[in-house]
């Protein structure tokens, strides 16, 4: 259970809602709050919300009062709505953020058919506890910075580790062991990486962003995290296996979930292969057909993975892999040897 | 011994320091990725204690309880710590000399002892010197990093800082393949190649060579290992090797 101080709590309320019976409800003050109030307030907001869809013939998407906002979120496929209280100072993007992601969570959670049959308080605390966590992650960046540095302080396996906020490209934290091991260089040559990878799946006509990618030299691997507003770097110990660099990044990335497991490509997920000589030249070409624009910006994110990875382990990198978030998705893996960088798409089977 | 030494560039002293002290962070994290995090406390420190005692008895109170030493052994390192971070964020040296790297070698001594006889001799130049090198390279000055240079301009930049700046009378290089050679004479810490402790060691390593081979590392990419360090009187020749 996370313990956090209420006043850096932007998260008030969360309803669960499914045709008007309240099937989860979470408040910052759990211990004061009376269920028989949380079911009254339920109903309100779906009356509100019917008012809205059948009067005004417009779904209702917020609302707000003078200390607090009021957002919904329908459940895709499904009858469920998310309602999130938010302290008037919240940010609305990061509250907006903040229902994506208690959303996705919830979408996974069985919740139980049979109407009045209440939620195990064992499943309660822990959609409770990743509330809170989301909370954390989101809207308070001292707390969040505490927890990744006392983790990687329990740790021995990664001496280097950041999180970025993606919307200012600010740096919420930094964990280095010894302490010159992290510089403000490594940041901007990750965020070049991140654009350029960005731009690399746009020009692809991949339309999903990256969820994690992973860089490697024979002694060192880096993993790098995308969590939507928080980006996170972790560079191993000489010899760590890229699985456990992998694990940390997703851990500091705190709230968010990524795929337990890195990826296996083989050659029937291939489609698509560009070589690319040390010129940046095409030398060789097959499968999915890639626009001049994509070559070029291939061309310098080989650049910028490369410099990367120098500002962090002082070694060339041999090996990027990249994938992007969700089942049925895309995967980029670029291997450098002298004279010659080979480009692979792949194309992951949907479970 | 302060004023013998005393170093006339503020702004260089303090970047000869970091350095230094470098090899002493580098330790200690590795100690960390390969032990664990209470390596300092649980496993380097009550070992250290006999061989820094051996050279800087001044910090000792006299106490014979091994804990009691202990203690005092980690007072001593949290404090010069502070000392040099103060140093580096007010970016003046006043109440840092020689005499206070001179304590600092002895705690790299110190160090590399425990970690001999904790790892072994093969662990020690599999591991722990390439990676020292790796993380060392994070401690040197920008020019010594800078891409434009041969690595040859860039160790002969480094041996001529160490003698200019008084650290050696004498310094010199040599890039021979994959052979890297680094010579010092005149070491203002040469003292302790004479005490029983040091000369009682089989393997011992110098940290000129260990700088060198950091800047080695950095410059070719490549795990660098400080294989073997041969001391006379008041010098060493240091051999490097790239993988």
């Amino acid at each position: 259970m996370v313990h956090l101080h209420a006043s850096l709590r932007m998260i008030r309320e969360i309803f669960l809602i499914d045709r008007s019976v309240l099937q989860y409800h979470y408040s910052r003050d759990q211990s004061s709050y009376d269920d028989d109030k949380a079911v009254l307030s339920s109903g309100f907001l779906s009356a509100i919300q019917d008012f809205s869809t059948h009067t005004r013939s417009d779904a209702l998407e917020s609302f707000s009062t003078g200390n607090e906002y009021f957002l919904y979120l329908q459940c895709p496929d499904s009858s469920r709505v998310l309602v999130g209280v938010f302290d008037r100072i919240a940010p609305e993007n990061l509250a907006r953020e903040a229902m994506e992601k208690i959303m996705g969570f919830l979408r996974d959670f069985k919740m139980p058919e049979t109407e009045g049959k209440q939620l195990l308080p064992e499943e309660k605390e822990r959609i409770q506890d990743h509330i809170e966590r989301i909370s954390i992650q989101l809207f308070s960046n001292e707390q969040l910075s505490s927890i990744v540095i006392e983790t990687l302080e329990r740790r021995s396996d990664i001496p280097l580790a950041f999180l970025v906020d993606s919307n200012d490209k600010s740096i919420i934290t930094s964990f280095s062991r010894p302490k010159p091991l992290f510089k403000q260089t490594q940041v901007r040559e990750f965020l070049l990486v991140h654009s350029t990878l960005n731009k690399v799946l746009e020009s692809l006509e991949i339309g999903k962003r990256y969820s994690y990618f992973i860089i490697e030299s024979d002694d060192y691997s880096v993993a790098a995290c995308n969590g939507g507003r928080l980006l996170s770097v972790a560079s191993g110990a000489m010899r760590i296996p890229k699985e456990n660099v992998y694990e940390a990044a997703t851990t500091i990335c705190y709230a968010d979930s990524f795929e337990e497991e890195i990826a296996l490509t083989s050659d029937e997920t291939l489609v698509g292969k560009l070589i690319y000589s040390t010129e940046g030249r095409i030398s060789e070409k097959r499968g999915k057909d890639v626009t001049q624009k994509a070559i070029v910006f291939i061309s310098t994110l080989i650049k910028s993975i490369d410099s990367m990875f120098k500002s962090l382990t002082r070694r060339p990198y041999k090996r990027f892999f990249a994938r992007t978030s969700g089942q049925g998705d895309w995967c980029i893996t670029l291997i450098s040897t002298s004279g010659m960088t080979l480009f692979e798409l792949h194309k992951l089977p949907s479970l | 011994m302060s004023t013998e030494f005393q170093l006339q560039d503020n702004e260089q002293q303090l970047e000869a320091v970091f350095l230094y002290m470098g090899i002493l962070d580098a330790y200690d994290a590795v100690g960390t990725e390969l032990i664990g995090p209470n390596v300092l406390d649980e496993h380097v420190l009550p070992r250290m204690v006999y061989y820094v005692q051996e050279f800087l008895p001044e910090i000792f109170s006299g106490q014979t309880s091994a804990d009691a030493l202990v203690g005092e052994l980690k007072v001593f390192l949290a404090d010069f710590h502070r000392k040099v971070e103060n140093a580096q964020t007010s970016g003046s040296t006043e109440g840092l000399t020689m005499q206070e790297i001179w304590k600092l070698r002895a705690a790299i001594f110190g160090y590399e002892s425990v970690f001999i006889d904790i790892l072994g001799d093969a662990a020690i130049k599999d591991y722990v010197f390439i990676r020292i090198s790796d993380i060392l390279a994070a401690y040197l000055p920008e020019y010594l990093l800078d891409p434009g240079f041969s690595l040859a301009e860039k160790l002969d930049g480094y041996a001529n800082y160490i003698r200019e700046h008084g650290f050696v009378k004498y310094a010199r290089t040599k890039v021979q393949g994959d052979k890297i050679t680094v010579a010092t004479n005149g070491c203002a810490f040469s003292r302790i190649h004479e005490s029983d402790a040091y000369q009682n060691l089989n393997v011992r390593f110098c940290p000129w060579g260990m700088i060198g081979s950091a800047i080695v590392s950095a410059h070719e990419g490549r795990g660098t290992t400080l294989k073997s360090s041969l001391f006379t009187t008041m010098g060493s020749v240091s051999e490097i090797e790239t993988q």
